[in-house]
């Protein structure tokens, strides 16, 4: 549908532009145009919705000084649309109407129900549709001992997998992670675990339609990533690579020929776990982290989070929106993460 | 899985931090009494934007309700809490 500023014939949808917001009506004449409320004519229409009635004016009282445009439709609307006469009619059955919803039964759902015999709100779902696709990713921690694990295992396969686990220390890891997850999806994104068709590939990761995630742990820590795109993260224990004195025989397995092996513990603990975050946002076989590239513009790596004790990185589209969280218990602080972790 | 009051203010805090028009300092430091209008500087046309998203965002729907109904953060956590029972 477009709008233009032109000539208005009877049965015609038109709209004119209030402040911020567009207000609509089906024109007859020039002395009849009728809408659903005016917020120009009844100025406290946003307070007290069951006063607003569905009335008619006339042209200028409509446009209140601003210019009227008028729908213009394409060939889909052409088919679907409302012989002029019928829409006339139609309008003046509902003259003294109420029941108006700001989101759900405005003036714009009237007047395209009169035109086109559906009730839509192009504003409302624009808006609904740019707040759903914003890009999120969302990042939350948990020590394992703080983790809230209470409540059932979904969906069957995972509670399998976490009865199957024999070593206590990733099993309480697996059930973390997993808890941690439930509650990222729910807090992130308003997703229940049993709605999201969550499954397990044949290589072992976990996936859903609806949304993008990715799990991590490392001795007492849980990481989870979520986002609208392909995510991954991956934490390390520091104390893995900062206190091992055999970690620079790992530079050779962790660098590419074609990348800079510094072999500092610093740079192969840097380089592994950004790697591994790459790895699990791209897929693929196996981790071989000499094939991962770390030229990637969309990770952010830290060390400062959870006391220095875990070394963090995430990688996904939306990482400039990156915020992270810290759970503890049934309490989730936001930290300011995006400081904590840089490129 | 529910989410707590305190977990629905730090996530209307994010939606709002996500928003135009709002102060991030006094957003971040918004509690129950923190009033929509005065200290946030939310109009009726933000507040509309507001409760499109909250819509979205809890999965409830505002049934009728006038804008000014919400005249404090409270407010607005109370509505959804009693939505979500």
């Amino acid at each position: 549908m477009k709008w233009k500023p032109k000539a208005c014939a009877a049965g015609d949808m038109i709209r004119v532009q209030l402040g911020a917001i567009w207000h609509y009506g089906v024109f007859v004449s020039e002395d009849e145009v009728i809408q659903f409320g005016h917020p120009v004519l009844n100025r406290r229409w946003l307070d007290d919705p069951d006063k607003i009635r569905v009335i008619s004016t006339d042209i200028a009282a409509f446009a209140s000084g601003n210019m009227v445009e008028v729908a213009c439709f394409g060939i889909a609307e052409r088919l679907k649309r409302v012989p002029p006469e019928k829409t006339v009619a139609l309008a003046r059955s509902r003259m003294g109407e109420s029941g108006y919803d700001l989101l759900h039964n405005n003036c714009e759902h009237f007047a395209t129900e009169c035109v086109l015999g559906d009730r839509k709100c192009e504003q409302t779902e624009r808006y609904v549709e740019m707040w759903n696709h914003r890009q999120v990713l969302d990042v939350y921690l948990s020590n394992v001992a703080d983790a809230d694990t209470s409540g059932p295992i979904f969906p069957p396969e995972r509670l399998a997998q976490i009865v199957d686990t024999t070593a206590p220390k990733l099993k309480a890891q697996r059930i973390a992670v997993w808890k941690t997850l439930e509650y990222a999806l729910l807090r992130s994104f308003n997703l229940h675990m049993a709605d999201i068709g969550i499954r397990r590939t044949p290589s072992g990761k976990w996936e859903s339609d609806r949304a993008y995630f990715s799990l991590s742990h490392s001795g007492d820590w849980v990481a989870v990533a979520v986002s609208e795109s392909p995510v991954g993260i991956d934490i390390e224990e520091t104390i893995h690579f900062l206190e091992n004195d055999g970690v620079r025989r790992l530079a050779s397995k962790v660098y590419g020929p074609d990348e800079v092996a510094d072999d500092s513990p610093e740079a192969i603990m840097r380089a592994w776990v950004i790697k591994e975050s790459c790895f699990k946002r791209d897929g693929g076989e196996s981790f071989v982290p000499a094939n991962v590239s770390m030229t990637a513009k969309d990770v952010r790596y830290g060390t400062d989070l959870a006391d220095g004790q875990i070394a963090l990185a995430v990688c996904g589209r939306s990482v400039a929106n990156l915020r992270i969280y810290i759970r503890r218990g049934d309490k989730t602080v936001r930290v300011e993460g995006s400081e904590l972790l840089s490129q | 899985m529910q989410l707590s009051r305190e977990d629905c203010l730090e996530k209307l805090r994010d939606i709002l931090l996500d928003m135009d028009g709002c102060d991030p300092v006094a957003v971040k430091a918004a509690g129950e009494g923190t009033r929509l209008l005065e200290d946030l500087q939310i109009n009726s046309v933000g507040m509309l934007y507001l409760v499109i998203v909250i819509e979205e965002s809890f999965d409830i729907r505002f049934e009728n309700v006038g804008i000014s109904a919400f005249r404090t953060v409270g407010d607005v956590l109370d509505y959804i809490g009693d939505k979500k029972k």
